[in-house]
């Protein structure tokens, strides 16, 4: 490991025993790996992915920058890992990134990652100014929403950044957040409640150190580049942030009369973000799932933002409430006593035709009720819709599965085959990072050819393209880890992103990026092998500690029968007699035995992953 | 009469002004007088004889998203390196109200920094031809001189922790492009204010 992209430490803190100490990034072969979700993963297999409750404390909480982390451009992004407890229906090791101030700040204070192992006997938090690190008492944090908890050691720490969760994560709630400033989270996995479950109130952060990069004069060339063609610009990446995404009047609404400014990560040039404000209710950022509750508001915009700032406060994950709101039609269909799940009204059915759904009150009324009671871990939607589902009934579940594809994570453009396979493989809803196929080759087949894939399935009518689907998926597979490694924000990271073929393509752009901040030269070869490296172990723990077969690697069976998954979803029902015999050519092309889907010997050699080999053979679980 | 608390720094009308610079702006983004801070230390009584206004860089505290890539590629230009210690603007940020303070060399027409300069002419030099002050960190000592005598809070010149020389805003001087804060600034939130315009 050369001096550069890496600071070369990793933090450990172990909260039971209160003991911090650093370990070499070395130990962990970052060349390899990166950082980000590659690193996360390879600290895991090293601890023995061990087959704990999420809950646990032997549950390590990972937090890893990367080697692009900290410089200037779209790369201020930390990923957070660990066993999740959203993830349904058996609790899984995954991901979730957050952007916003922290990560730049990790790396200034001289870390490529933490390692929180271990559970505090009392409510304790973290601070991080350089090398002095300590954990403090946080009795008086305890309790407190995000906000105030943020704005409380922002003054105490010298305006330090700050990863706080809210009361949901104090309670346990399974679908957590650990939010920065505002609207920059790790929403999905319920890591807040992993968080919550050590008694970890927050992590404060604050670092004044500084990064050398290998090859300087290269990199301002390269950032220059997109300057100059206008790439590296804030405009169309902001529509969402500027225009909220959901109701055309909520949108047009906001934008003419609260929105303030724009916000965005640090360091980024694309500032996505809208910063709105609403007196009475709050201010805060947003930029797409913030929105979720503009679609059952009925044109009101003070429900709408109410929702948004709500969630935040109290630390839920907005991508869920999308998923529970879609999932209240089963209280609508008579299948769920709303009392059940502690509600006295639900505006979008009990006030229906009625203007603005009944008004701000009702909006108010039902979104304290519904958010206080997963907050408080009162509710039995504290657990997350998969688990709420799965205790109220099989017809409960039906309407669950339409809307919930795998992993109990909601569906999340499933429009077509590619993207399909890929959410069968993986821990989570994976598509906060696998654009590339609805915004990239779905819509774009010369951009597809480019890279010698199929695609246009989505161009003029969607259509279902079993044809070779198996070299997409895996692509955007290599791409979805590199993405998270690297780490490069998806935004920034889409196929047609700077495409000037030959001489710029996103492969090129990412591999010279990291060459020029490294020093270790990347080529668009040796990069796309370390995002297989890097799929193919997250494939090695799932196989390890969740015993993972090709059984597992499904959608619900819902998805073969009929059209589900509203809107941004697949143009016919999954054909299963393709659908298997797409999964056997997937597992050839990635080198995976097509049988059990466990990863071979002969590729993990390939990959330089001899060790991992002979781990999973004593396990008798190689492929 | 009621006791002050203790610990509660008292504010005098200056720091006030200083410190409220980006609110006073608010909605007067255009008034070029409101987005620049007062002084809030003795300005030097002497001036520069024979040197033009120099130009300087302005917030529109309006439209600053807080980014800080100002300050990234600030201190990439001048040093090769990231991280907003060696940037030679500041980012104060209220992320909760999008508030946004942007802090940087006001290249005062009576520059106490460059009177207070042990080696003045050599080590902090005003450029002739635009009436600059900047650093030559060759022959700085790093005796921190410059940065008592500035008269704002915070400083605008400082000593780095490492290469123990002075930094401060010097406009990109050189760059053919102009100042690279206010190339990268893809919110346009940073405008390089002439001379002339100053008056």
């Amino acid at each position: 490991m050369g001096t550069y992209g890496w600071t070369g430490k990793i933090l450990w803190v172990d909260l039971t025993t209160k003991k911090i100490t650093s370990v070499p990034t070395s130990n962990y072969e970052p060349e390899k790996y990166l950082g980000g979700v590659g690193l996360n993963t390879k600290v895991f297999w090293e601890m023995g992915c061990p087959t704990v409750d999420a809950f646990d404390s032997d549950n390590p909480l990972l937090i890893s920058v990367g080697p692009l982390t900290g410089t200037a451009g779209p790369f201020s992004r930390a990923e957070v890992s660990g066993i999740a407890p959203q993830s349904y229906p058996q609790e899984t090791f995954t991901y979730s990134g957050v952007g916003g101030k922290i990560p730049s700040e990790i790396k200034y204070a001289g870390y490529d990652g933490l390692v929180i192992v271990g559970k505090s006997d009392k409510p304790v938090y973290l601070s991080i100014l350089n090398d002095v690190v300590k954990l403090e008492d946080a009795k008086s944090l305890w309790g407190l929403d995000t906000f105030e908890t943020q704005k409380s050691l922002m003054k105490k720490h010298s305006n330090a950044a700050v990863l706080t969760i809210g009361p949901a994560g104090e309670n346990l709630c399974r679908v957590a957040i650990i939010l920065n400033e505002t609207a920059s989270a790790a929403g999905q996995g319920g890591y807040g409640a992993v968080m919550g479950s050590k008694n970890l109130k927050a992590i404060v952060v604050k670092g004044t150190g500084t990064l050398k990069v290998a090859r300087p004069d290269v990199l301002m060339k390269l950032q220059q580049e997109r300057m100059d063609a206008k790439e590296w610009l804030v405009g169309g990446a902001q529509s969402w942030g500027r225009y909220p995404l959901c109701k055309g009047d909520i949108a047009a609404d906001m934008r003419a009369y609260h929105l303030k400014r724009m916000a965005g990560c640090h360091g980024c040039t694309y500032q996505c973000m809208g910063f709105y404000d609403i007196p009475g209710i709050g201010k805060g950022a947003q930029m797409c799932v913030e929105a979720w509750y503009g679609w059952y508001s009925g044109g009101s915009s003070e429900g709408y933002w109410e929702g948004n700032i709500l969630s935040q406060k109290l630390g839920i994950n907005n991508y869920e409430l999308f998923g529970i709101m879609a999932w209240l039609r089963a209280v609508q269909y008579g299948i769920v006593d709303k009392k059940k799940l502690g509600l006295t009204s639900i505006p979008m059915i009990d006030h229906a035709g009625k203007p603005q759904l009944g008004g701000q009150k009702i909006h108010h009324d039902f979104l304290t009720e519904l958010l206080n009671g997963m907050a408080s871990g009162k509710s039995i939607l504290s657990k997350g819709t998969a688990r709420a589902a799965e205790s109220l009934g099989p017809a409960a579940r039906r309407v669950f599965n339409g809307i919930f594809p795998a992993w109990g994570y909601m569906q999340h453009h499933i429009e077509n085959v590619g993207s399909a396979l890929h959410w069968a493989m993986d821990t989570r809803d994976p598509y906060s990072s696998c654009h590339d196929y609805s915004s990239g080759f779905g819509l774009f087949p010369q951009i597809a050819s480019h890279f010698g894939l199929p695609g246009g399935d989505m161009a003029g009518g969607k259509k279902m393209v079993y044809d070779r689907t198996e070299y997409q998926t895996a692509w955007v597979q290599n791409h979805q880890s590199i993405k998270n490694s690297m780490p490069i924000c998806e935004y920034a990271s889409m196929p047609y992103s700077f495409f000037h073929p030959p001489a710029m393509d996103i492969r090129i752009f990412e591999s010279s990026m990291l060459s020029a901040i490294t020093g270790v030269d990347y080529s668009v070869d040796k990069l796309w092998e370390t995002g297989d490296r890097i799929y193919t172990l997250r494939r090695a723990v799932a196989v390890m500690r969740e015993n993972r077969t090709r059984a597992e690697d499904d959608l619900s069976p819902i998805w073969f029968e009929r059209l589900v998954g509203g809107a941004e979803s697949l143009a016919a029902p999954l054909d299963r007699t393709k659908w298997e015999a797409l999964k056997d050519r997937f597992y050839a092309a990635r080198g995976w035995n097509p049988t059990n889907g466990r990863p071979t010997r002969a590729k993990l050699e390939h990959l330089g992953m001899k060790g991992v080999a002979d781990k999973l053979q004593s396990a008798g679980r190689l492929g | 009469m009621a006791k002050k608390k203790s610990g509660v720094k008292k504010i005098t009308r200056r720091e006030f002004i200083a410190g409220g610079g980006a609110v006073l702006a608010f909605g007067a983004a255009s008034n070029l007088a409101a987005c620049i801070p007062a002084a809030t230390k003795k300005a030097a009584q002497p001036t520069l004889e024979g040197v033009p206004v120099s130009a300087l860089i302005v917030p529109d505290p309006n439209i600053c998203a807080g980014c800080g890539v100002c300050g990234l590629m600030c201190a990439f230009y001048h040093e090769k390196e990231y991280g907003h210690s060696l940037a030679r603007n500041e980012l104060v940020r209220d992320p909760f109200n999008a508030a946004y303070t942007f802090h940087v060399c006001q290249q005062c027409k009576s520059p106490n920094c460059y009177f207070a300069c042990p080696k003045k002419d050599v080590a902090l030099c005003v450029d002739k031809k635009t009436g600059v002050k900047y650093v030559n960190t060759a022959e700085c000592l790093g005796c921190g001189s410059c940065s008592d005598a500035c008269p704002f809070t915070p400083s605008r010149a400082n000593v780095q922790p490492v290469k123990k020389v002075s930094f401060k805003c010097d406009l990109c001087r050189g760059r053919k492009d102009g100042p690279i804060c206010v190339e990268y600034c893809t919110m346009h939130a940073l405008r390089k204010v002439s001379g002339k315009e100053r008056g």
